[in-house]
């Protein structure tokens, strides 16, 4: 059975022969073939079949129907990589069907496919697969739209062309770690890629963007010092490291969204009526913002001082990731913040705080690396995300969720919920750099305990970061009663 | 006859517990199976042809019918489904979403149904839905929405966990 044929996308002047094709073998597993004008590549294994056991039915009863495998596998193809490796732990028939390349858009990371040769089966490893063996990997991944590139891989330029005939429609790629690259590799990627909207890369160079929708340059290091020639009318996110001529580049790319400049402090006056996101260093200006009317998520490194500290009216996120207090006095320059992340992992011991009495009442989300104060009125807040494992005497009444780093004993628990009675869930985060603990399972009575807390059994204990299956039997017990669960990347 | 004819034609649809639906030929022709099997028979002016669909009960086949009514005068859009894909779980017509919002077993018995009447949009849609069950959940979660048995040994699941390694690094 012929299943694809690929053509080179064109722009390129080489002959358009090579196929891919797959037929069943007698045990009606797909074997692919892989063949070029020079003769055939090689014959690659479908990963899917390492199941030994071929008596697998091919249908799957759920909720009492009979479904047949086909149908299964429609579903799954709305399902992305992380999704599907959940899948296949549910059962024999989930995981022969969840390891289908097909259904793969794309690869985990700069992570490899390589065989484990205890159990001869598939594993993913952080590991350098070179030509052509990565070939022989991608090839039955035929609907791949991601790609990284990792280092110590030769891509030459054969290499580069006989991949994008292998994965000829990814639309996004991250080179940004090839930093020994050439400036025709950079290049060859839009040539090749002809489908290619995201490009992350290591260093800038004049390249066509004329496609782009997404654009990271990751090192400083450019071609013409800190000014960007860049113009482009898809261009909606942009992240670069030093820029100069930041109102000429909003100029250039008027569909601009999204625009983070790594290390740049701004200091001039913007002007855009598409920039809604912005994360710059810091600002030098106070009213360099005014002039971006749809401008609603900014992130700063670091606030200023206060007396420089921009202003804007039309902001609702601000994120500030550098250490200090945080006063009541700058959110005032920002009044419809409702959104306020401060202070980051790895700043040191700049710890970002809120100062005593602190107060807002349009403040409806906080995540806080440092100290909350002992007194603070935070009347609308519903989501609470604190690094430190105290929480302050004070009442939060509109608080839903909340997150701390780690365990809560039960008093705490008990003290907690009693201020905050709209309480639904209580993420407990892992690894508590803070504590400088290494994260470990909490003891079985401390879960005994939580279980025991005379609190409202509607609140729902979710730990975040633990494989499942690994927690005590307390929390088992727990979670078979609805009242615990393992964090899914659910939004919090 | 003309196509317009043919579209407001009626037509009768048996479910296998032996139920008639009569509905318009343009809603019935939203199946391809059933566009097929008028086709074949070839439609004549006086007579109401009779179709049956021995694989579809009544409760499934009112359903069916009830959302080919409801979109029998959609425009069939064109879409690239590898960059919509992931995108596209989310925008689940409002409509659409209540419809589907039945219990799970008719959900399935929908999936099968649209798939043996040849109904995309619906194959599409019930498909979706279920997968929108199945994202954000763990595999005992997966199991116990679907009443699933888990099959594998200890040394099998050991061996997925290790296999699926790669996701939690990232």
């Amino acid at each position: 059975m012929k299943h694809g044929t690929h053509h080179r996308p064109s722009g390129l002047q080489l002959q358009p022969l090579y196929t891919l094709t797959h037929r069943l073998d007698w045990k009606g597993k797909k074997k692919y073939k892989v063949a070029h004008d020079h003769g055939t590549l090689g014959t690659v294994k479908c990963t899917c079949h390492h199941i030994k056991d071929i008596s697998i039915p091919t249908r799957i009863t759920m909720n009492g129907v009979s479904v047949p495998f086909g149908l299964v596998s429609l579903i799954f193809e709305h399902l992305n990589a992380k999704t599907l490796a959940e899948c296949k732990l549910v059962c024999r028939a989930f995981r022969y069907l969840a390891s289908d390349p097909f259904l793969y858009t794309e690869l985990p990371g700069w992570c490899t496919p390589a065989l484990d040769p205890d159990t001869n089966t598939q594993v993913w490893r952080l590991k350098n697969v070179p030509f052509p063996v990565v070939l022989d990997f991608v090839v039955p991944f035929r609907r791949l739209y991601k790609w990284h590139f990792s280092p110590n891989i030769e891509y030459s330029l054969q290499n580069m062309e006989t991949l994008a005939l292998c994965i000829p429609r990814l639309q996004y790629i991250d080179a940004s770690l090839m930093a020994d690259w050439s400036d025709w590799q950079i290049r060859l990627l839009s040539e090749l890629w002809v489908d290619l909207k995201f490009l992350r890369i290591s260093r800038w160079l004049q390249i066509d963007v004329s496609n782009l929708v997404d654009l990271e340059v990751a090192s400083s290091t450019t071609e013409g010092g800190t000014n960007f020639d860049l113009k482009s009318l898809t261009l909606q996110r942009l992240r670069l490291p030093h820029v100069e001529n930041v109102l000429q580049l909003l100029l250039d790319c008027p569909n601009l969204q999204d625009l983070t400049l790594y290390h740049s402090d701004l200091d001039q006056y913007l002007t855009s009526d598409s920039l809604r996101k912005l994360s710059v260093y810091k600002i030098l200006v106070p009213d360099a913002l005014l002039r971006c009317p749809r401008l609603n998520f900014l992130s700063l490194y670091d606030m200023g001082s206060t007396e420089s500290m921009a202003n804007s009216s039309t902001v609702t996120v601000l994120n500030v990731r550098g250490g200090g207090f945080f006063s009541s006095t700058v959110l005032d320059k920002f009044k419809n913040v409702t959104s306020l992340v401060f202070g980051c992992l790895g700043c040191g011991n700049e710890e970002g705080s809120l100062v005593e009495g602190f107060a807002s009442k349009t403040l409806l989300r906080l995540e806080i690396m440092g100290e909350l104060p002992q007194v603070c009125h935070l009347p609308n807040l519903t989501h609470l995300t604190s690094r430190k494992y105290m929480l302050p005497p004070v009442a939060f009444p509109a608080l839903q969720t909340l997150s701390v780093p780690d365990f809560l004993n039960q008093s705490s628990v008990e003290e907690t919920v009693r201020q905050c009675p709209k309480l639904e869930r209580i993420y407990l985060q892992a690894n508590p750099f803070d504590l400088g603990l290494e994260s470990s399972v909490p003891l079985d009575r401390e879960w005994q305990k939580l279980a025991n807390c005379n609190i409202n059994k509607n609140v729902k204990f979710v730990v975040d970061g633990w494989r499942r299956g690994s927690m005590p039997p307390a929390f088992d017990q727990l979670f078979r009663e609805g009242r615990a669960g393992y964090n899914s990347n659910e939004t919090r | 006859m003309t196509e317009e004819n043919t579209d407001t034609q009626m037509v009768k649809l048996c479910s296998s517990d032996d139920r008639e639906f009569e509905v318009e030929a343009k809603v019935a022709k939203m199946s391809v199976t059933i566009r097929n099997m008028l086709e074949d028979l070839g439609l004549d002016n006086d007579e109401v042809p009779n179709i049956p669909l021995p694989n579809v009960n009544s409760q499934i086949l009112e359903m069916v019918i009830n959302y080919c009514k409801h979109h029998k005068d959609d425009v069939v859009l064109a879409t690239d489904d590898e960059t919509t894909r992931e995108r596209a779980l989310e925008d689940i017509d409002p409509w659409d979403q209540k419809f589907v919002g039945a219990d799970q077993g008719t959900l399935f018995e929908l999936i099968l149904a649209a798939n043996y009447l040849d109904i995309k949009s619906l194959l599409d849609l019930t498909c979706k839905t279920v997968a929108n069950m199945i994202k954000g959940k763990d595999a005992e979660e997966i199991r116990k929405t679907f009443n699933i048995q888990n099959d594998f040994t200890k040394e099998e699941e050991e061996q997925v966990r290790k296999e699926n390694e790669w996701c939690e690094e990232k």
